[in-house]
């Protein structure tokens, strides 16, 4: 297990999303330096989930990841839902707390899909002052994550890679790329998915995320759903060769494996980042 | 209104039925125009919430059948679109939603929601039975119990609770008259069964906050019959407070 530091983990090395499925192999001990949770998973008021969260907390370091923030949003950030993070937060004492860089509803209503920005210099004002305030309720940096795309739009002057790398200096945010996101992005949009990570700022990717998508042949759908996809390794070992030792993990939300599978395949994530050189060819 | 603000209402309206309010904003694809990967969007939000409701009321899919299930959660979503930030509140209305169409299903609906509740609800404290056994007549007779978070009753017009642990679960029969139904956790595990009408009554106005004394000549039980029952409920782990 990682050293922690004032409570809080480090988070080194290669971790799992945290899924109900394997709660009772990782219970019994796995070789998995660190775990993700769904935070809103654990935003209830007790009983087995939290039981869990509790005994699988004690056992390994453990980050947090949402997907209700609506940074991006035009409401105004849900107050309820924020102290209920930071409840959660001061539960866990998570390694760092992390959401995505989209809008999830407008007008009260919620869409719980993550919905992608248009990248102007309005969002970018809009996003700063709500990730501060956000950072001071929670009392820890907001990381954010690069979410899979499948429009554009007119309005955006920026790229994303662009936006992501100005956000982050007007914020102060940190970023969690999501190499498949990235990978499913540019596929989408016409990108080379490489001269994007050119641009990313090495100093602000706190965590990568590795995940399967669904090819339809004219776009890729972004499901979670499969083992990671041959060119998403490929654009990890790249990735890995600029970021460095980035603590790197596998989501799996849908035909989820039974864990050893997914250990398996978080090795060859292990070997991809202890080679990157080669891995990126 | 802001241009962030009007894109977002415009692809909100677009995938929640009004397809194309906000095709004029965004760009074509270079493998794929815009209204293909705008479906991307249109699909998976009514697929996911209708995939939630389907987890959150599994018995009830089972026995509705998927596509009938499915079909009455598209129509729920329309009716009652989500407003919290957690997918896990979605269902709230889904009981007297279907109720409204199908006393049966509703009724299934119902006990599994009030499961649900009782699986994640609040911790408390419980109460032993033998804490009972430490009063006096005078405290017998201004006692009011405190009840654990998670207990809950339900009045079924269906016999939903012999469906609920079935392999092939059915839409319940109807009743000839309402069941009462108690829910809660005991420790991490979930547990509910039917009261008789005398328990019920007990139970609904201790829940109430009457005292014991007032509950005994309002409800004319037996006393002894009536501390039997107390003590169950204390050894169930339903009771965390005496006062």
């Amino acid at each position: 297990m990682n050293p922690e530091i004032g409570g809080q983990p480090a988070i080194r090395g290669f971790g799992l999303g945290l899924r109900s499925d394997h709660y009772a192999d990782l219970d019994a001990g796995a070789p998995v330096d660190w775990l993700e949770i769904i935070s809103e998973n654990y935003m209830v008021d007790g009983g087995r989930p939290l039981d869990w969260l509790d005994r699988l907390r004690a056992r390994y370091p453990m980050v947090m990841h949402g997907v209700s923030l609506s940074i991006g949003g035009i409401d105004p950030l849900d107050t309820v839902y924020l102290d209920r993070l930071a409840d959660l937060a001061d539960r866990v004492e998570p390694g760092w707390v992390s959401d995505h860089l989209c809008w999830t509803g407008i007008d009260g209503l919620n869409l719980h899909d993550l919905m992608p920005l248009p990248y102007t210099d309005e969002a970018l004002a809009h996003l700063v002052p709500r990730i501060q305030r956000v950072q001071d309720r929670l009392r820890r940096p907001l990381v954010l994550e690069n979410v899979s795309s499948y429009v554009a739009y007119g309005a955006s002057h920026m790229d994303e890679a662009e936006f992501l790398a100005e956000l982050t200096l007007r914020s102060g945010c940190a970023l969690l790329l999501d190499v498949n996101n990235v990978y499913v992005s540019g596929f989408n949009h016409g990108f080379d998915p490489r001269r994007y990570l050119d641009r990313i700022p090495v100093a602000a990717v706190r965590q990568i995320h590795l995940a399967g998508h669904s090819h339809q042949g004219s776009h890729i759908i972004d499901t979670h759903d499969a083992p990671i996809a041959e060119p998403v390794f490929a654009l990890y070992g790249y990735a890995a060769r600029r970021f460095g030792a980035v603590p790197t993990m596998i989501e799996r939300d849908a035909n989820i494996p039974p864990l050893e599978t997914l250990l398996a395949e978080l090795g060859r994530v292990r070997q991809l980042a202890a080679a990157p050189a080669e891995a990126a060819q | 209104m802001s241009a962030l603000a009007a894109l977002q209402r415009r692809f909100a309206a677009d995938v929640r039925g009004q397809h194309g309010a906000v095709s004029a904003l965004v760009t074509d694809g270079p493998n794929c125009g815009r209204e293909a990967l705008l479906e991307v969007y249109r699909h998976a939000y009514g697929a996911r919430l209708v995939e939630s409701l389907g987890v959150d009321f599994a018995v009830t899919r089972r026995a509705m059948g998927d596509l009938g299930f499915d079909l009455a959660a598209a129509d729920y979503i329309v009716a009652h679109p989500s407003r919290t930030p957690s997918i896990r509140w979605l269902g709230r209305q889904f009981a007297p939603f279907l109720s409204a169409r199908d006393g049966a299903a509703g009724a299934l609906a119902a006990l599994e929601w009030t499961i649900g509740l009782a699986f994640d609800g609040a911790d408390g404290p419980t109460v032993e039975p033998a804490a009972l056994g430490l009063l006096d007549e005078a405290g017998w007779m201004a006692l009011r119990l405190g009840f654990h978070p998670t207990v809950h009753r339900l009045g079924l017009s269906h016999a939903a609770d012999d469906e609920i642990g079935r392999d092939a679960p059915a839409l319940p029969a109807a009743l000839a008259a309402a069941r009462a139904l108690v829910v809660w956790r005991h420790g991490l595990d979930v547990q509910f069964r039917a009261l008789e009408a005398d328990e019920a009554a007990l139970l609904d106005g201790a829940r109430a906050g009457t005292a014991f004394g007032d509950l005994l000549d309002r409800l004319d039980l037996a006393p002894e019959h009536a501390v039997l029952l107390l003590a169950q409920w204390c050894a169930a782990g339903m009771v965390s407070t005496l006062r």
